[in-house]
């Protein structure tokens, strides 16, 4: 099996201001394929920006972000496929049934024999009893594992996630850390924002804090100490 | 290669607005029963015996069309920001330029079904008969719609985050749209005072000119308007 591009994600000083505030400034990280990282910060810390950043929504003010060996612009215009995003919206429409909109995503992509593949994750993600009902009769919940499906379902390299396990219940929460570690066995690139400390805590391989727009903590979790307590210490 | 993975993304495009329209019926039947209400209001307005109405009658039928194109054009890209869709469409590679003609396909389709009960309506209204230059008629509303629909797509994308849309498409819309309106009126005036194909021949010919320039410009300029508003 080839390599999957891009193996990591190398951010360089980057800065976003918005008017005359910064939402980010200066953040210096490395991404790497095969981990989870997890991006905490209070409000207003500069999560999202980071995120839609990395997702080649938004784009530095200042700095350098390469996915790879590719630079931002390059990989805004032509790698985004390689990109799954579960934003805090669901990103589904109301109207299809949860399989018309995997399948609706699925041929948008090119996926090849689309139909077995949104059955598969239906399935995977546990809707496959709600698969052929409006979207708009599912509980946030429901939404959320869909959302969580279509974000999965081109076989992306880099996995943005805004608070997967919103409105999950105790058995999607299992299936969210179930699928994030397939996802890093995978070596895919992962990063989470999430405010559930405990499914951080059990997965992320590396830490990042922020504060006002500014790196504070980068790197795994120290031996011996919690997360809460890390992330009171410097968000 | 690429036009083959446009046109099929167009069409994916296309069909789930479709079947969107089907389930919710929400923009033809809002359309529809505004076409009718416009047809009343004309038809009280501006209804007289004889001759005078063929005078009154071009300018009516276009701005029907206009009026209640801009009701359905106008609702295009809402259901595309609701749930943050249109963020998950630009992801995707080459759907930008594929995004734009769906949803054009889409409106034209949208226009072109409430101008099936809008035109029928006002000719029995304004008891106004074609004759035999009703292709030509057909031909020149088919013409106009598409430029309509065109310029249309391309505003209500602009438009799609902006708290004042419902005020600001006419008033973007409109200026832009004049010359395509002129030729319009012009055509059907012509043709209903029994001008036929060499005189209307100019004015038709710059409407399709104008599709096409109109065309070429919002396919160019669509990738920059969804960078602006994803």
């Amino acid at each position: 099996m080839p390599p999957r591009s891009p193996n990591a994600v190398t951010l360089r000083d980057v800065s976003r201001v918005f008017g005359r505030s910064y939402a980010l400034h200066r953040v210096s990280t490395t991404l790497a394929a095969g981990s989870i990282t997890a991006l905490l910060g209070n409000n207003g810390a500069g999560k999202s920006t980071l995120l839609n950043i990395l997702a080649t929504v938004d784009a530095p003010s200042d700095g350098e972000v390469r996915f790879g060996k590719v630079a931002f612009r390059d990989f805004a215009r032509r790698g985004r496929a390689r990109i799954g995003w579960v934003s805090h919206q669901t990103l589904v429409y109301d109207e299809l049934t949860g399989r018309e909109n995997l399948t609706f995503f699925g041929q948008l992509y090119g996926i090849p024999h689309i139909q077995k593949l949104a059955e598969t994750w239906l399935e995977r993600v546990g809707l496959s009893a709600a698969a052929d009902r409006p979207v708009g009769t599912y509980s946030r919940g429901m939404k959320q594992r869909l959302t969580i499906a279509r974000a999965l379902l081109h076989d992306p390299q880099l996995v943005l996630l805004d608070e997967p396990a919103t409105g999950l219940d105790q058995a999607g929460t299992a299936l969210v850390s179930n699928l994030l570690g397939e996802l890093r066995k995978e070596g895919r690139i992962v990063v989470i924002i999430s405010h559930n400390f405990s499914l951080i805590e059990t997965l992320a391989d590396n830490v990042l804090i922020l504060r006002k727009g500014q790196l504070r903590a980068s790197g795994p979790l120290p031996p011996g100490t919690s997360l809460i307590s890390h992330y009171q210490a410097h968000a | 290669m690429k036009t083959a993975l446009i046109l099929r993304q167009s069409r994916t495009i296309l069909a789930k607005d479709l079947r969107r329209e089907w389930r919710t019926r929400e923009i033809l039947t809002t359309t529809v029963a505004f076409s009718v209400l416009l047809m009343a209001v004309f038809t009280f307005a501006f209804y007289r015996s004889g001759d005078a109405t063929a005078g009154v009658f071009p300018g009516i039928l276009w701005i029907s069309i206009v009026f209640s194109g801009t009701l359905a054009i106008g609702r295009s890209f809402q259901h595309e920001t609701a749930s943050g869709c249109l963020r998950a469409l630009a992801l995707i590679p080459g759907s930008q330029v594929s995004l734009y003609i769906g949803k054009l396909a889409a409106n034209l389709i949208f226009m072109l079904l409430f101008e099936l009960a809008l035109i029928p309506l006002l000719l029995l209204a304004f008891s106004v008969n074609l004759g035999p230059t009703w292709a030509l008629h057909l031909g020149s509303v088919l013409i106009g719609t598409l430029g309509f629909a065109t310029l249309g797509t391309l505003v209500s994308a602009m438009l799609v985050k902006n708290d004042l849309r419902e005020v600001l498409l006419p008033v973007l819309l409109y200026p832009l749209l004049i010359p395509l309106l002129i030729a319009g009126v012009k055509i059907s005036a012509a043709l209903l005072a029994g001008q036929g194909w060499p005189q209307i021949e100019g004015w038709l010919k710059a409407m399709i000119a104008m599709d096409l320039a109109y065309g070429v410009l919002c396919v160019l300029l669509f990738r920059f308007v969804l960078a602006a508003v994803e």
